[in-house]
């Protein structure tokens, strides 16, 4: 089997060569996989060389035909061999073989039923967007409320919140409504999009989370943190730019800045992530010490209470991040929840949470926030819930989180 | 039942060797029990059950086994209520002894009895039938010395000695972890048929996170002389390797998070 690729505007085309049998379904699948993971999300597979196709072989290719077509992509056999003509059509998977490709959907079609020819508010378009750290696209949201961003009150008797969509928040709490629903597990905290998600600290391996659905609503007491309510502003397609291979954490959060105006600014970004670097409560921060006297953030006490990733960690997976950054001195009185992203002296401080997803392509384009964020908890749950870190400490630290590319929704607000 | 309470055992203690190999270990098992040990290398397992078996004194802590305490016991009394098989096939038996003549030993522990008894038709029989059900055709062997035996069947025959007497405790160190694949799974699946047979009560060390997962019915994590984590009942039966892989990263977390890595984060994490 041999496997070429060639590149033209807006398709990828892989030439396969030899037989399609359980030998090298293994490459072939990775391969494709592969392409995905590049941002390929417009893949013909030219089989005109391919003289068996085994039902191993028909799985890998009905795998990536819906995989692309989950996030609008485009997934076709053209040209076909008779031979897997005739097996895909015997196994009723005629739909892989398109005559010809189509021009690349870059908003979504409108709506034109017969009789009723309503039209659909027309999808944002884009404009090309770059800075030194990335590269995108950038949209502008219809306007809606104005952003704004609160400390949660240290108030252990404080109510729950509610977090609907057109609400975010991060920090450290439960999902739940009484203070027994959180009491000894409290963790890492995310919500945004009307989902909401921590990481339980009684012993769960995995992240607990609502998501919204009819009449109900996340419920989640936090202990602190930041939560914020209204509209985004922008959202920005990004991509690393061609000299570096990924989007820092750093460049995402100055990006955000720049593009917001101000000192201070909020995002939601859903990414195809390299690689985390956080940590994440392991215990519920009202409990007693565990004794010792530099009390729960000295070593070794520490590894009681926190765990840390001590190395870029979850590549390949897909991320949702909730942030709140400002420049230097711009923090306001949110300053308390901010800290560097990196060791540079301008560079940005924040307040940054990550869940982690398995990896699952991200659709090309304009995306609603909402849905993003909902379609996440679809599928296999998530893994992970970080607090993310820069560690400054050189070649011996772990470095910071970068991605590879994701949308970012985002806006300025007034601390 | 097996009731450890408070042990604690330093090797070497006020030297540069200074090792804490138990630092406060505290655990009930119920009898008929089948308690798999795992954790990484250095973190305690063999130590432990060595404690149990009396091989060292601890410093601090109280062992009861049925109902005694055997804390200050020495090794050769408690082994009257423990039997024990080690990695290596060539400790527990006497290799110039025949076959016959170890499990005469073996049977005469906690007996006043002598060896002619033991080598006796009353012992010989129900041992040839044992040997005969190893299917490793050993029954016809049994006057040949231990020592021209494989691996594997020297540690089937030291587990069918282990547990002649039906021993109040089992310790299984590793049993199969210096055997080829196929020995190990056969002594693997005898271990799990006497076990399950006698309703043995049982501390079992293991590497293999396939064992771990597909035998016993509680599961203990060591890590630096303290059990870290204790599954039983439902918890246990749902562990996948998966599961057992992510403990053992959390673990090495843990050791990743150094005085440093503790500055970094007293400044940066809120
Ligand atoms: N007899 C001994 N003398 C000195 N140090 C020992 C002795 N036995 C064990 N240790 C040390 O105690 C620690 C725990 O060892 P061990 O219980 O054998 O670990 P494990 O079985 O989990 O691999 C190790 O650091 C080991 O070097
Ligand atoms: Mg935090």
């Amino acid at each position: 089997m041999e496997i070429t690729t060639e590149k033209t505007a807006d398709l990828l085309i892989a030439r396969l060569r030899g037989r399609l049998d359980s030998t090298w379904c293994p490459a072939v699948r990775d391969a494709l996989a592969g392409y995905v993971k590049a941002g390929e999300h417009r893949i013909q597979l030219d089989m005109g060389a391919v003289d068996y196709i085994s039902s191993t072989g028909l799985r890998v290719l009905l795998a990536t035909f819906k995989q692309l077509k989950a996030v609008n992509g485009r997934f076709s056999i053209s040209p076909a061999s008779p031979a897997v003509t005739d097996t895909l059509s015997l196994a009723g998977m005629d739909m892989l073989l398109a005559p010809a490709p189509v021009a690349a959907p870059s908003i979504s079609p409108v709506n034109a039923s017969a009789g009723a020819p309503a039209l659909a508010p027309a999808a944002p378009v884009g404009q090309p967007f770059s800075t030194s750290g990335l590269r995108g696209e950038l949209f502008t949201l219809p306007a809606g409320p104005a952003l704004a961003v609160r400390l949660v009150e240290p108030v252990p008797t404080a109510g729950s919140l509610a977090f609907p969509a057109g609400t975010f928040g991060l920090g450290v709490g439960a999902l739940g409504v009484t203070v027994d629903d959180c009491e000894g597990r409290r963790g890492e905290f995310i919500a945004a999009g009307g989902c909401a998600a921590y990481q339980p600290t009684d012993g769960a391996n995995r992240p607990d989370f609502t998501v919204s659905e009819g009449a109900l609503i996340p419920q989640a007491r936090l202990l602190s943190g930041l939560t914020g309510t209204g509209d985004f502003t922008r959202l920005l397609r990004f991509d690393a730019p061609p000299e570096a291979r990924t989007v820092s954490l750093t460049a995402l959060a100055a990006a955000v800045l720049h593009i917001a105006g101000t000192g201070s600014a909020a995002f939601v970004a859903v990414t195809e992530t390299a690689g985390l670097v956080g940590a994440a409560l392991r215990r519920d921060p009202t409990l007693p010490d565990t004794g010792g006297a530099g009390g729960r953030f000295a070593f070794p006490e520490i590894r009681d209470w926190l765990s840390f990733t001590g190395e870029r960690s979850f590549r390949d997976t897909t991320t949702l991040l909730v942030g709140v950054v400002a420049r230097p001195g711009a923090a306001g009185a949110l300053a308390p929840q901010l800290r560097p992203l990196s060791p540079a002296a301008d560079a940005p401080v924040g307040h940054v949470h990550a869940l982690i997803v398995p990896y699952r392509p991200l659709q090309k384009g304009y995306m609603e926030l909402a849905p993003m964020v909902s379609a996440l908890f679809d599928g296999a749950p998530p893994q992970a819930l970080l607090h993310l870190l820069g560690d400054p400490r050189g070649l011996s630290g772990a470095g910071e989180s970068d991605f590879n590319r994701g949308a970012v929704w985002l806006a300025p607000f007034t601390p | 039942m097996l009731t450890l309470t408070g042990l604690r055992k330093t090797f070497n203690p006020g030297t540069v060797n200074e090792v804490r190999a138990l630092q406060g270990v505290d655990l009930t098992i119920e009898d008929g029990s089948f308690v798999i040990v795992l954790g990484m290398n250095g973190s305690g397992k063999s130590t432990l059950l060595n404690a149990v078996a009396g091989t060292f004194i601890v410093d601090t802590g109280r062992i009861e086994l049925a109902g005694h305490d055997v804390t200050r016991w020495p090794e050769h009394r408690r082994a009257k209520l423990i039997g024990r098989v080690f990695q290596n096939p060539f400790s527990g038996t006497a290799p110039n002894m025949s076959i016959a003549e170890n499990f005469a030993l073996a049977a005469r522990r906690g007996q006043s009895r002598g060896l002619g008894f033991a080598l006796s038709k009353d012992l010989m029989a129900p041992l040839r039938d044992r040997v005969a059900s190893l299917k490793m055709g050993l029954e016809d062997r049994l006057d040949n010395a231990i020592g021209s035996l494989s691996g594997g069947q020297r540690q089937a025959l030291t587990l069918l000695m282990a547990t002649w007497l039906k021993p109040e405790l089992l310790l299984l160190d590793e049993h199969t972890a210096a055997l080829d694949p196929k020995s190990g799974d056969q002594v693997i699946t005898l271990s799990e048929e006497v076990i399950g047979r006698d309703k043995l009560t049982t501390l079992m060390v293991t590497h293999s996170m396939q064992q771990a997962v597909s035998l016993g019915d509680r599961l203990l994590m060591m890590h630096r002389g303290r059990v870290i984590h204790d599954f039983s009942g439902s918890a246990k039966k749902r562990l996948r390797p998966e599961d057992l892989i992510d403990l053992f990263d959390e673990i090495r977390r843990r050791e990743l998070l150094d005085e440093s890595a503790a500055t970094m984060l007293q400044s940066l994490y809120v």
